[in-house]
């Protein structure tokens, strides 16, 4: 429904947010009625979550107005945002699992009996009352824990719904429901919208958001393409306006005829969360990349490249041998390194020095009798720095002091000192400036050149197509495309990410 | 599983235990089962109680409270050093100022935490060591009197029959599960040790919260002190020191895990229980005290070694702690 | 960007750098000299050499347990079983000498090594259970406090052997041989620490486990290594103590688990890990023993002293680990934002 004379209940104008010099949200204008269903979708990293973040309080923005029935207002907080009406659903569920149904309802609302003691019977008849609400019985007494995801969801909605709330976010709603689960979302969907809510929806599953969506806003690079009414939308067309752009970056050039080199890597496993086969290898001089929305397994699997668990029966070749790796030290003994996601949780020492960060993994090859070398440490400590252009003051200032993109060259310049035969790099350039992203694809570049086996996640669909030589997209668990050379393009990539067909052989021809 | 199956779990290994332990003993030694041995088990176990019911408290926020030993000899010192006269004014002072001074540092010990953001260990280790020399202060050596009608009234029996440890036993019981279970104050203990952010997201002030759960630990404290002067009738600088430890087992025994948000009261009962069941059947077997140090350490050693998965330090859970602006 | 300004090792910052890295420590020893200062003004003789050893002496004891207490703490954890560890070897290596030196060597060695496995089995309950080091070294110290009772009956008896008591109370070019063995085991240390894989890997590890380990890392055999040797020194300590009292006293490490503790916050060394060292332990420990002993010429009571105790533990984190309570955090936290 198109929006009439009445102010929209919600009304964004102009958001401008930025995160550490990248612009995530570019001057996004939104709105949302009661009694719509107002569909947003986009890449990773087109501003999404970051745009509802910021209408949920958990970000104020830099530029912009946010209008609530025509007021303009502040959130300091998700607090404040609540009380103005604004409720949200996340993927990250807000319960606590080790108490019941209902008090996580109730949570902070607890009614009180003459006595001045909780009022249980009180909770449980509000429990059961907003779950009816919303259309499922759940035993007031269950542990949450011990629910599935989906009901986890539906106690989630009830505990928001318990602040009457006009306007509800659903970020990501559907990920981790089974088809049928989704069918009873969307019911309820459809009955708070009769209730006069309004209601957006993002998502990655472009069919469900064509099929619950009363509008659609698609969103590229922090901005908004396109809004319309969702008959006027068809999977392509979206498909179609969420990708496409100029590359403004530049990548090193890529090889072509890699069909003949010899295959440096092999894995052969069954991936746990999905029971399935997944079986791959990098050959020498190839950049492999793997894509696919985010969550679809691709940690798991390279997870376990290093040793950290999620694959059954696997086996791992290097240069043809077999290797059994069982805990990253293993891993590394067989010379493989893993450039982690997260680097200030996973890859950074944050409270000591660049020195200590970019020495740790090669403690051992430098130890003299017990010692460590210092004359060589520091000589190439100094060359690394030098190599990679990481700005310090001094090499004993603590890393966290530092910003993402030095901090991030301070992982992949521990692994570099390293040596590695074969290295998997998690999401390189998350959070990173364009200057230094260019210095990682140069070194990942090169990397491959001098006979590494190289293998890169991102979800940057742009670094994807012009880092790589080979892409393989995964979804739900198993692999749906490999793609190489001419093949690979936005299109394909955003087909494979939504497709439900397992490829056999992830060997192409070319 | 509701909330009653897993609580049942929880509990079953320890009271089955406790069964077990007393069954046997009395089989072996006929004699256990006296009225007389009972009275003298509840005597020594509600000390115990209250010690692990105020540990319970502060570890279920995913604190912990190492100046429980220290506040409970104070309060005894207190206790010990009020005039030894058998007024009513008297017998009111006795009961009030040394479980106030308990409360007292037990605030102080709660803002000192969420105040300066300090680890509790620390603070609570450098308290203790400060309640301790106070205590020196008041009660340089083992000494003091408590009027014998308040000793007798405290080890007496009620009508004759009833015990009155047991009496004092189960209303402190009662009133500190009613807390923890059916006030909002008691589920806000829960919230804030499960997840503090999403408890700060529902409204709660999880620094309050804290604040009051080292207050009551600190009053509970107290209140072991002042039974321990009258148990003994005398009082010593020294008697708070194994429950540092034991309140913390008896806590981890009785169900409540150490990364905070699960567990409760209930378990506590049992698990004193046991250390005193364990000590007693040592004392009847005419065994050396020594070899209570020896069965505390393993029996807690090998109850952390089962329930622990990593909850030493921080233990997010399953749901990712969500990002909270400021 | 040009690749060689980046100034790193000759650079003019070293002096400054030197200073500001280490200004904490060189200004505790300042404060060592200024207490030592109002010790003399206090009483005359205080700064005579036979004085400042026999305070030396005192530390060093407090400094030998110290060692094993900061490596702990620099895992992230800490050693709450060092009191109970230290009687025992004060009582034990009385028992096992019975006065007399023919077993000296035997009884040294084991006892260092009972010091080891304890130490080890809480480094193992800490590093492979996942048990809170809080509770494990508190149980641990249980056990030991128990096994100390039943071997000695609650009664220790026995004597140090004439060895034991020449290294106890002894001098060496006027220096008591306690204090040039706490000497060369703080070379050691601070040796080890700042120069050796093994002390690299223990900041490594203590500085995020995580990271460590997806840095091949093998934390958790550091960490039992580092609750070994806190459980082996504690236990030196013991037998050296014995060495200068020349009897076993049963209550005699008691006071350690505070001292040690306090010595390293003190000293600087962080209680979340990953930062500090052993020099400011040094530091640490001396200025707890000077300012016992004013204490004592002042008269203050025993009590007294307790409580003075507990205040400069909470100063010193005050000083030491105030959480700005916004703005650090805010400023990771930006930089932890990333576009999702």
């Amino acid at each position: 429904m198109e929006a009439s004379s009445v102010p929209a209940f919600l009304e964004m104008q102009n958001i401008v947010k930025m995160f550490q010099g990248t612009c995530a949200v570019n001057g996004v204008d939104f709105n949302c009625a009661h009694g719509e269903v107002h569909g947003l979708v986009g890449e990773n990293g087109a501003g999404k979550s970051t745009l509802m973040k910021v209408l949920a309080g958990v970000h104020s923005p830099d530029k912009g107005k946010i209008l609530i029935k025509g007021e303009e207002r502040k959130f300091a907080n998700y607090s404040e945002a609540r009380k103005a009406g604004i409720g949200v659903v996340y993927q990250e569920l807000s319960l606590l699992p080790q108490l019941n149904v209902a008090e996580n309802i109730a949570m902070g609302v607890w009614p009180k009996n003459q006595l001045g003691l909780i009022n249980w019977k009180t909770i449980k008849a509000t429990s059961n009352e907003i779950l009816k609400s919303i259309g499922v019985e759940i035993d007031p007494d269950l542990l949450v824990s011990s629910l599935p995801m989906a009901l986890r969801q539906m106690v989630e909605i009830g505990k928001m719904l318990v602040q009457k709330p006009e306007l509800i976010i659903f970020d990501e709603p559907t990920a981790p429901l089974s088809h049928d689960e989704v069918q009873v979302l969307f019911t309820l969907i459809n009955d708070l919208k009769k209730q006069g809510k309004g209601i957006i929806f993002i998502s990655h599953r472009l069919e469900e958001v064509l099929t619950i969506a009363d509008r659609i806003t698609v969103m590229k690079d922090g901005q908004k393409v396109i809004t319309d009414t969702t008959s006027n939308f068809t999977e392509q067309k979206l498909i179609s306006s969420m990708v496409g752009r100029e590359i403004s970056e530049i990548f090193p050039p890529k090889h072509t005829q890699l069909g003949q080199q010899r295959e440096l890597f092999t894995y052969d496993g069954v991936l746990k969360r999905s029971n399935s086969m997944v079986t791959f290898s990098v050959r020498e001089g190839e950049v492999l990349g793997l894509g696919g929305l985010q969550g679809q397994g691709q940690m798991e699997l390279l997870h376990s490249i290093f040793g950290l668990g999620g694959c059954e029966e696997l086996k791992i070749s290097i240069n043809g041998q077999v290797t059994p790796i069982k805990n990253p030290r293993q891993a590394m003994r067989h010379g493989i390194a893993l450039v982690p996601e997260n680097r200030s949780e996973e890859g950074v020492f944050l409270i000591l020095s660049s020195l200590a960060n970019l020495a740790a993994t090669t403690l051992d090859r430098r130890q003299k009798m017990l010692f460590v070398d210092k004359s060589t440490e520091n000589q190439v400590v100094r060359d690394m720095i030098n190599r990679l252009s990481i700005k310090v003051t001094s090499h004993r200032q603590p890393a966290q002091l530092l910003s993402g993109g030095n901090m991030q060259k301070l992982v992949v310049g521990k692994w570099l000192i390293f040596n590695p035969k074969v290295i998997v790099l998690l999401e390189p350039t998350k959070g990173v400036d364009v200057a230094t992203k260019q210095q990682i694809y140069l070194i990942i570049r090169q990397l491959a050149d001098a006979g590494v086996a190289v293998i890169v996640n991102t979800s940057d669909m742009i670094e994807l197509i012009g880092l790589c030589d080979r892409v393989l997209v995964m979804n739900h668990g198993f692999l749906t495309a490999s793609l190489s050379g001419e093949e690979i393009t936005e299109e394909r990539i955003m087909e494979a990410s939504v497709s439900n067909k397992q490829i056999v052989s992830s060997e192409t021809q070319s | 599983m509701t909330e009653k199956q897993r609580d049942l779990r929880l509990l079953l290994p320890v009271y089955a235990i406790f069964l077990l332990i007393y069954i046997g003993a009395c089989i072996l030694e006929p004699t256990f089962f006296t009225w007389g041995n009972n009275v003298n088990l509840f005597t020594r176990i509600t000390p115990l109680l209250l010690a692990g019911i105020a540990q319970t408290y502060v570890i279920l926020t995913g604190g912990i409270d190492l100046s429980i030993g220290a506040i409970i000899a104070l309060a005894n010192a207190i206790a010990v050093s009020l005039p030894f006269v058998n007024t009513p004014t008297n017998i009111v002072l006795w009961l009030l100022v040394p479980a106030i001074a308990g409360l007292l540092v037990g605030l102080l010990n709660g803002l000192i935490i969420t105040r300066g953001g300090f680890p509790p260990l620390i603070v609570t280790l450098a308290t203790s060591q400060i309640i301790n020399g106070i205590c020196l202060f008041l009660l340089p050596q083992p000494g003091g009197k408590i009027s014998h009608g308040l000793t007798n009234a405290v080890t007496g029996k009620l009508f004759g029959a009833i015990p009155i440890p047991l009496i004092i036993l189960i209303v402190f019981f009662v009133i500190f599960y009613l807390i923890l279970k059916h006030t909002s104050f008691g589920r806000s203990i829960y919230a804030v040790g499960g997840n503090e952010t999403v408890a700060l997201e529902s409204g709660i002030n999880a620094n309050h919260v804290k604040v009051w759960v080292y207050g009551i630990s600190g009053l509970l404290a107290g209140f072991a002190g002042i039974y321990l002067s009258a148990v003994m009738n005398s009082g010593d600088p020294l008697v708070g020191n194994p429950y540092i430890l034991d309140s913390i087992a008896v806590a981890v025994i009785g169900g409540t895990s150490l990364a905070g948000g699960v567990g409760g009261v209930l378990g506590v009962l049992g698990a004193a229980y046991i250390y005193q069941l364990l000590n007693n059947i040592l004392n009847l077997y005419a065994v050396s005290t020594f070899y209570q140090y020896v069965v505390k350490g393993l029996v807690l050693i090998m109850a952390l070694a089962i329930t622990s998965s990593g909850a030493g330090f921080q233990v997010k859970g399953i749901f990712r702690k969500r990002h909270v602006k400021e | 960007m040009s690749m060689n300004q980046v100034p790193i090792l000759k650079d003019k910052y070293v002096i400054k750098d030197f200073i500001r890295r280490n200004g904490v420590t060189l200004s505790l020893f300042v404060i060592i000299i200024i207490l030592f200062i109002i010790g003399q003004l206090l009483a005359n003789g205080y700064l005579g050499l036979q004085h400042i050893g026999a305070i030396l002496r005192t530390a060093s004891f407090l400094g030998i347990v110290a060692i094993g207490q900061t490596l702990v703490i620099l895992t992230g954890g800490i050693d709450l079983s060092v009191g109970p560890l230290v009687t025992m070897g004060n009582v034990f290596i009385c028992m096992f000498l019975s006065g007399r030196d023919t077993n000296n060597l035997w009884a040294f060695c084991t006892i260092i090594l009972i010091g080891l496995a304890v130490g080890a089995i809480s480094g193992l309950g800490v590093a492979y259970l996942k048990i809170s080091p809080l509770v494990m070294t508190l149980a641990v110290g249980s056990l030991v406090t128990g096994f100390m009772l039943i071997y000695s009956q609650g009664a220790p008896t026995g004597l140090a052997s004439p060895l034991l008591t020449k290294i106890g109370i002894g001098y060496l070019f006027h220096i008591p041989i306690i204090v040039l063995i706490w000497i060369l085991l703080s070379i050691l240390t601070v040796i080890m620490l700042s120069s050796t894989t093994y002390g690299r890997k223990l900041y490594l590890s203590g500085a995020s486990n995580k990271v460590a380990h997806l840095s091949g890392i093998n934390v958790p055999l550091i960490t039992t290594t580092a609750y070994a040797l806190s459980g082996a020194l504690a236990v030196l300590a013991g037998v050296f103590m014995a060495g200068y009292t020349q009897n076993a006293y049963l209550g005699i490490g008691d006071a350690y688990i505070m001292w040690s503790i306090t010595a390293v916050v003190i000293g600087g060394t962080s209680l979340s890990g990953g930062k500090g060292g052993y020099v400011g332990t040094i530091a640490g420990a001396i200025i707890l023993v000077v300012m016992e002993s004013l204490l004592t010429i002042v008269n203050v009571p025993d009590a007294g002293r307790q409580i003075a105790g507990g205040l400069i533990i909470l100063i010193m984190i005050t000083i030491y680990f105030r959480k700005p309570r916004n703005t650090k955090i805010k400023d990771l936290e930006r930089k932890k934002d990333e576009p999702l």
